[in-house]
């Protein structure tokens, strides 16, 4: 049950209670009361009658009673009536003296009775029904049931509304909570200009958010650092081992060592630049920039990445580009494309052909126009398992392969940061089609929030 | 001989580098700072540049700007350790002619050097124009009325090439031979993407000159208004 409908209950709950409580109160006040001034009028009645007789008063009917229905009797010791007034009931049982109520029929009304001792033994009896009290009494009850039902709905609807109001914040915050993605740490919950205990609670998410963002990005810096200086390093092993292979006189076991030698460096190298590449990919900064760009030309910059491996395994690249200018962040776009033609290109098979499709779809710019590529590769393509997981960070890894699972991630990494999609399908006739989709930004659309650059130069230069 | 300058600061790799480069019978020279670099660059007229992106006194990139304004313009490579991918994606307006991202095969390096030194070696003219289009293969800069363009690296010694051969067809074979120097197998659709990249550029200049395509043969350029098919 949410918080909203169990405050709502309570409140209702002890809203009814109370107005139960005084509801009640006042009926019962409001009886009492009628019933003493029905008592008083007996009382004073009868001490009239009284006086009136010791006067010399022939007939006890002879003065008005204060309240509408009182009547009087004059009965002797015996209890027989002596005088009878006017709306006596028959049949008056023997009555103590003083104040007393009784119901005469067992379906009747209740009386209430005034009895008054005359010096000569005689008994005056001053009486009146109570039902017109009865009746004010149920008729008050009535009343007040009614109102307290509608208070009770009144209540509940009440406590829905301010439970709603006072949760709204929290809801508020749920909301913007969870549009926070590992792409956008730097983003943070509105503050509450109130200090109260959601103003507090949103200045404690976010301390708390600013805790996992540095954490992440330190972790990012750790080993986009150590990535990049990797690399100079293994550029010089790498150079050297280049060097030696270009000498004649080193043949045999020496030459074949020496061979694979390289081939560790290569791949050590691979492994660094993926790393520094998926650093990259996640941060946010300067790399999210946006501007208008001569979409094959952003294309041919791509290119120009794979082409000496393209070379090296002969693998062609057919590429088709619409000549079309797009507003959209360079870096992310060369990054996602990059990482899936090198994919492409390296895994496909030697001697084979990659398709390059990249397109503004629809072909007319507008809300929601998108820069769609395509890379086709004539691979074996991908089992039905290993499809949920390839964008994960070295989920991709395969067995005895030279891969590091880390390019498709930096890819997926790239598109989703500008809150575009990636995905797989499996190419016509054989192979794989690795997709994505990028947002065109509107015209006039501003650079991206850039204010905690954290890529850019991930570490030393150099 | 060819002369190379390296400027490069870490020594493991200068020195492994410029032993494999003396042993393809290159002269290469060192400097470890781009202070040094610039004061080596200025005084010996090198054939090609290779500069590292991070110098311990300041910014491979910087210095590339530098030495173009100071008047060299010996083909520039620049090694980078692939975290300048902003700079790279901008294009390499600063005047570097192209770059390599560590760490990289010998062979790509002598193969984009020789690319470099072949373009450098044509001999240029201040300034070509095309109508209202000026190219500076010096400064390797391209304007239109003024306004520049932001064409760099391979682009660049493209639309150079076409400026060169204006109103003739070139094919496609020449500008990989101008602009890559390694083995073509000629199936590659790389270069129409280049010069797609330059027609959509250009086309959003008023002014500008037009690439056309020669079905099956190559490119032509031509001024503006200028429609006649022309031929090698």
């Amino acid at each position: 049950m949410t918080i909203r409908s169990r405050l709502t209950i309570w409140y209702g709950l002890t809203f009814m209670l109370l107005v139960s409580v005084a509801g009640f109160a006042v009926w019962s006040q409001v009886q009492t009361s009628l019933r003493a001034s029905t008592e008083e009028a007996l009382r004073v009645h009868a001490a009239d009658v009284v006086d009136d007789l010791r006067q010399g008063g022939s007939t006890i009917d002879a003065l008005d009673p204060p309240l509408p229905g009182i009547f009087t009797v004059l009965v002797d010791p015996a209890s027989a009536a002596v005088d009878a007034g006017r709306g006596t009931p028959p049949h008056l049982p023997r009555l103590p003296l003083g104040d007393s109520t009784r119901r005469l029929e067992t379906t009747g009304p209740v009386y209430a009775f005034h009895v008054e001792l005359l010096p000569d033994g005689r008994r005056l009896i001053t009486g009146s029904s109570l039902a017109g009290v009865d009746q004010v009494a149920a008729r008050l009850s009535e009343l007040l049931i009614m109102v307290g039902t509608l208070c009770a709905i009144g209540s509940l609807i009440g406590g829905w509304w301010l439970a709603g109001r006072a949760l709204a914040p929290i809801r508020r915050l749920t909301r913007e909570a969870d549009a926070i993605s590992p792409h956008d740490l730097g983003r943070r919950l509105p503050t509450v200009p109130q200090q109260d205990e959601v103003g507090r609670l949103a200045a404690t998410l976010n301390r708390l958010l600013a805790r996992v963002e540095d954490a992440v990005s330190h972790e990012r810096l750790l080993i986009a650092g150590a990535a990049h200086d990797l690399r100079t390093p293994i550029a010089a092993l790498r150079m050297r081992l280049d060097g030696l292979l270009r000498v004649d006189a080193v043949d045999g076991v020496a030459r074949s060592q020496l061979e694979d030698a390289r081939q560790d460096a290569i791949d050590l190298g691979e492994l660094a630049a993926a790393l520094l590449g998926l650093a990259e990919a996640q941060a946010v900064g300067l790399a999210d920039e946006i501007d208008d760009y001569v979409l094959p030309l952003l294309v041919a910059r791509v290119e120009q990445e794979v082409e000496w491996v393209a070379r090296e395994r002969d693998v062609r690249i057919v590429q088709t580009v619409d000549e079309v200018s797009v507003r959209i962040s360079a870096v992310r776009f060369h990054q996602a494309l990059t990482n899936l033609l090198s994919n492409a290109v390296r895994h496909g098979p030697a001697g084979g052909t990659v398709e390059l499709l990249v397109r503004m779809e629809p072909a007319v710019p507008g809300p929601g126009a998108v820069v769609s590529a395509e890379v086709a590769d004539q691979g074996p393509g991908l089992p039905a398992s290993r499809r949920d997981d390839i964008f994960i960070p070295f989920a991709a890894r395969r067995e005895g392969s030279t891969t590091h699972g880390l390019g498709l991630a930096t890819a997926a990494a790239a598109v989703e940061s500008q809150g575009g999609q990636i995905g797989y399908r499996d190419r016509a006739g054989g192979g794989s089609v690795f997709w994505f989709r990028l947002p065109i930004a509107a015209h006039g659309e501003a650079a991206r929030q850039v204010e905690r650059p954290l890529g850019g130069r991930a570490g030393p230069v150099g | 001989m060819v002369r190379v300058l390296l400027v490069e600061d870490d020594e493991r790799l200068t020195k492994s580098l410029g032993d494999s480069l003396r042993l393809e019978g290159y002269a290469v020279d060192v400097a470890a700072t781009a202070e040094d670099g610039q004061w080596m660059a200025t005084e010996v007229p090198y054939d090609a540049i290779v500069v590292d992106v991070g110098l311990p006194d300041g910014d491979g990139i910087d210095l590339c700007a530098a030495l173009r304004a100071g008047g060299v313009w010996a083909p520039i490579l620049v090694l980078t350790a692939h975290a300048e991918i902003r700079e790279r994606v901008r294009g390499l307006d600063s005047g570097a002619d192209d770059y390599l991202a560590k760490p990289f095969s010998f062979d790509e390096l002598i193969a984009r050097m020789r690319a470099l030194m072949r373009r450098g070696q044509v001999e240029r003219p201040a300034i070509l124009t095309v109508g209202a289009m000026s190219l500076d293969p010096a400064a390797r800069r391209v304007s239109v009325n003024g306004r520049p363009l932001p064409i760099a690296g391979r682009a660049f010694a493209i639309l150079e090439l076409l400026v060169r051969h204006e109103g003739r067809l070139v094919t496609r074979a020449e500008i990989v031979e101008h602009v890559w120097d390694w083995a073509w197998d000629g199936t590659s659709n790389v270069v129409d993407v280049h010069v797609s990249a330059l027609r959509a550029t250009l086309r959003e200049v008023p002014g500008a000159p037009v690439i056309e395509t020669v079905r099956g043969a190559g490119f032509v350029l031509r001024s503006p208004g200028v429609t006649e098919v022309g031929t090698a």
